[in-house]
């Protein structure tokens, strides 16, 4: 609702500075849901928190893994948080009920992990060495995903093929029925999910190493973030059906991918199809990529540094928008991640800290008066001939009333719309889906009782600061506050807080304790005389004179 | 009441035959009173249906909000611990939680199936006024005589922010039904539009005459706003486009901080419903802007009939049936359920 009110530049604006800082813990990684409207991080003794992104606060917690948490994804419907530990685990928790649903053991250690949209116990694990690997949470069954040999393995046989599995990073499409996958020497593929069979290979002519891929929101565009310190950005299209049944194992891969670079220009032959652009961070300070990502209209790409050093580009202009350092004690950057609804992102830090990246908000002083336009420059005012005068012109109707033809007009205070915050415009097939979880019930866990509330917050922050990698220990919820003492008595636990107030009232005169204070109960008086109590009482309230 | 229902019977079967839309227009509720709740020592201010439609929750000036079974007639909790009186309650969307607002400047949100205080919010410097849930019940909304607006984290109980939002007590506060935008009256005259994410204001809408604002509330679709003033009138507002669409008026509302609501449970016609400072309760047809029914009140409490004998400040809507809630001042002090039993909404049993 509130976007038909808000300037539709300002909302599009790149984050100039941090907003906030999250803190529970040492966070590793961070990831939105679908809506933004939860943020799910994991953590380095294992513990995956859930935030409330709108009250920045904690809203589940809980402790799937021993181990740091290398990356967590989301399912669609918000239902599920799908978390890789170096503990080698791949673990869903399902965040209504904080409950883990499912964990299987991964032959070796995981950097990332991508759920199906269309099936969400489906996750597609990147390894830190070696093939993706896809895991079926349900049953916990995994099949490897193909990649291409290189070329000294398709020389020398079998033999090296045992060790010299290619490392890959691995995407789903949007629709979940194909794989992006990211690998050493520039190839990028495309696999059928099904069959596990190649669709499409280009190589990047200069052949690096792609560290991660990302898929934008509409699933058209991959952003590969490369080890020779660029960002590209590739065209992706569906394959059709007939695509599908011409696909091919990976011994073919070798010799069927595509060379290609941004000189030879668009190339529309295949499913994939480099952009003209690319990005990097200047030519003399050739940091490499810490992370990469989309904004959320996917107008611009963000790259960011090992050193905190964000740079946004337009995707198609190629302009540097915005370049970004973070000021104060060096924390260098793990993790970034860009809210899917707003201009806002967010980076982790080594430090376990999670900051979230605004924009400076511009005061719109119009919408405090109606009658009050912001002018871009000095306008001279040329006066009307008649305008101070003290009469009004008798055909002047006063501004502001409704016009009264139109009073009658038939208005619809019923029908609404679909809610825009929580159905995104590319999310179709909604009909179909399961029901989403867009936020978390409330729940409020009863207090201590006599300890004031911001000193339980500090004591909680730092329990969290000290905490020991404890496997036993299964969940890190709120309640943890609450434990050691008894759930909070209703009356008496206020007491200890209410010292301020109540020295402020007594310095008010006795008879607000005799009568109701506030203007809603003024009524004792009797009928004819509502005015006489109402003045007694503005009078208590000192408030404005003209007022009363 | 007696012969009055039967009245507007009459009126009723003759109307203009000009379409279907028209005849809705002339379609009358038979409003009646169904049941009347004793228990507050003093005035009743503010009242509130559960979500799930089973309880009403009614504040008072006595310290202590109260919750009934509406269909029972019988008080099932009493809410105490307030140090002065209350001036708002309201429910989570799921009905599980409640929040007082008390001139004791805090809130307290209670649990309802345990019936403990769970939290005491504390900040506000001066009487708290109006407070609303968010629809994601994550944070909810506050007004007071500070002037200010403050939004608490519902988990936590820490302010999440503070808005200089008026110049004069804030009397209402409402939230868009996607949440994104908060509503805020005062008697500054000014009704105003945050937005929720960063607390910012994104309109102002104002009368020419600029009289205290008492009361607003957006209508059940989001797009309209109605708004309550002390000259006795009542206000539908395109927020949007900054204009005001409809104006009802023939009540009294003078003083008090007067409730009103949309009635469109009925299934005869949608109505604008609000109390008077006169005892009555007005109901208008929303789009003519003309009385649909008047409920009658007292004089005295000695004076048969079964109106209110004092300002009706307090109403709320059942959330799906032809059924209100009223609350009066200090002589009155009694609850009063009001159902239209022609309205097909009203199935049989549901009154047992």
């Amino acid at each position: 609702m509130n976007r038909r009110l808000i300037d539709p530049f300002q909302a599009t604006e790149l984050p100039e500075t941090v907003e906030e800082v999250l803190q529970r813990g040492t966070a590793t990684c961070a990831e939105f849901n679908s809506w933004g409207t939860l943020l799910a991080a994991g953590g380095d003794t294992g513990e995956v928190i859930i935030w409330d992104f709108e009250t920045k606060g904690v809203a589940r917690a809980s402790q799937p893994h021993d181990q740091a948490v290398t990356c967590v994804a989301w399912s669609r419907d918000g239902r599920h948080v799908v978390s890789v530990a170096r503990d080698c685990t791949v673990s869903s928790l399902s965040i209504l009920d904080n409950k883990q649903v499912a964990k299987v053991k991964l032959p070796t250690q995981p950097v990332a992990v991508c759920v199906n949209r269309n099936s969400p116990s489906e996750a597609l694990v990147s390894m830190k060495e070696g093939a993706p690997i896809l895991v079926d949470l349900a049953t916990g069954t995994r099949r490897e995903v193909p990649c291409v040999p290189s070329d000294s393995d398709a020389r020398k046989g079998p033999r090296s093929s045992l060790g010299g599995a290619q490392t890959a990073c691995a995407v789903f499409s949007r629709d979940g029925r194909c794989i992006y996958l990211g690998q050493s020497r520039g190839y990028l593929c495309i696999l059928d999910r099904d069959s596990l069979q190649f669709l499409d290979v280009v190589r990047l002519a200069s052949g690096p190493r792609i560290s991660s891929i990302k898929l934008d929101r509409k699933g058209r565009r991959l952003l590969a973030s490369c080890s020779d310190r660029v960002l590209r950005v590739a065209e992706v299209a569906a394959p059709s059906e007939q695509q599908r049944q011409q696909a091919f194992p990976a011994e073919q891969a070798l010799s069927r991918a595509r060379i290609v670079s941004r000189d030879k220009g668009a190339d529309k032959a295949g499913l994939i199809a480099l952009s003209r652009q690319e990005f990097q961070a200047g030519t003399v300070e050739r940091s490499s990529w810490q992370a990469a990502a989309f904004s959320f209209d996917s107008e611009h790409v963000a790259g960011a540094t090992a050193g905190h050093k964000i740079y946004a580009w337009s995707l198609h202009s190629g302009i540097l928008g915005r370049f970004l350092e973070f000021e104060g004690t060096s924390d260098e950057l793990l993790h970034m991640a860009w809210h899917p609804k707003r201009s806002c992102f967010l980076t982790v830090g080594t430090s376990g800290k999670i900051y979230v990246w605004a924009q400076v908000y511009k005061e719109n002083w119009s919408a405090f008066a109606p009658d009050f336009t912001e002018l871009e420059e000095n306008q001279e005012y040329i006066e009307r001939e008649d305008e101070f005068d003290i009469n009004p012109r008798p055909d002047e109707k006063p501004s502001g009333a409704c016009a009264n033809g139109k009073d009658d007009e038939e208005l619809d205070v019923e029908t609404a719309e679909p809610i825009e915050a929580l159905y995104c415009s590319s999310d179709e097939d909604v009909a179909t889906a399961p029901p989403r979880l867009h936020h978390l019930p409330l729940e409020i866990e009863p207090q201590r009782p006599s300890t004031p509330e911001p000193d339980a917050a500090e004591d909680a922050d730092a329990e969290d600061d000290d905490e020991e990698p404890d496997a036993d220990m299964v969940s890190l919820s709120p309640s943890q506050d609450a434990a050691p003492g008894q759930p909070g008595e209703a009356g008496p636990s206020g007491e200890g807080r209410h010292k301020r107030p109540a020295a402020r009232s007594r310095s008010r005169s006795m008879d607000a304790r005799e009568m109701p204070p506030a203007l809603r109960q003024k009524g004792e008086d009797g009928g004819g005389q509502h005015g006489a109590g109402l003045l007694r009482d503005l009078n208590q309230l000192d408030l404005p004179p003209d007022l009363i | 009441m007696g012969d009055q229902p039967m009245r507007q019977a009459a009126i009723a079967s003759s109307p203009p035959r000009v379409g279907k839309a028209a005849l809705k227009d002339f379609a009358r509720p038979q409003y009646e009173h169904y049941r009347t709740f004793e228990g507050h020592t003093m005035a009743v201010v503010a009242l509130a249906f559960s979500p799930d439609e089973t309880l009403l929750a009614s504040a008072s000036a006595d310290k202590t909000a109260k919750v009934w079974n509406p269909f029972q007639g019988i008080c099932v909790w009493t809410l105490e611990g307030h140090t002065k009186g209350l001036s708002d309650v309201c429910w989570d969307r799921e009905g599980k939680f409640l929040c007082t607002a008390s001139d004791d400047f805090t809130l307290k949100l209670w649990d309802v199936r345990t019936k403990q205080c769970l939290r005491t919010l504390e900040g506000h410097t001066h009487h708290v006024f109006c407070c609303c849930f968010s629809p994601k019940d994550n944070h909810l909304v506050s007004g007071s005589f500070d002037e200010t607006l403050r939004i608490w984290d519902t988990r936590t109980g820490h302010c999440l922010r503070e808005i200089p939002a008026h110049s004069d007590p804030v009397t209402a506060v409402d939230y868009h039904r996607d949440g994104s935008l908060i509503l805020s009256t005062s008697y500054d005259g000014l009704t105003r539009i945050w937005n929720t994410d960063d607390g910012k204001c994104v309109k102002t809408l104002m009368d020419d005459t600029q009289p205290p604002v008492v009361f607003a509330k957006f209508s059940p679709n989001g797009k309209y706003v109605l708004t309550a003033s002390l000259d006795s009138s009542l206000k539908l507002w395109d927020f949007e486009q900054c204009k005001m669409a409809k104006r009802y008026a023939g009540h009294v509302n003078s003083k008090h901080c007067i409730f009103a609501s949309f009635g469109t449970t009925d299934q005869k016609g949608k109505w604008i419903i609000s109390g008077s400072e006169d005892h009555t309760i007005h109901i208008w047809h929303l789009n003519t802007r003309t009385h649909a029914q008047q409920i009658p009140g007292r004089e005295s409490a000695e004076e048969g009939g079964e109106g209110h004998c004092d300002a009706v400040l307090a109403l709320a809507c059942h959330p799906r049936l032809a059924m209100f809630a009223t609350g009066a001042l200090q002589k009155d002090r009694t609850i009063k359920l009001w159902v239209d039993r022609s309205d097909p909404s009203i199935e049989p049993g549901v009154l047992q």
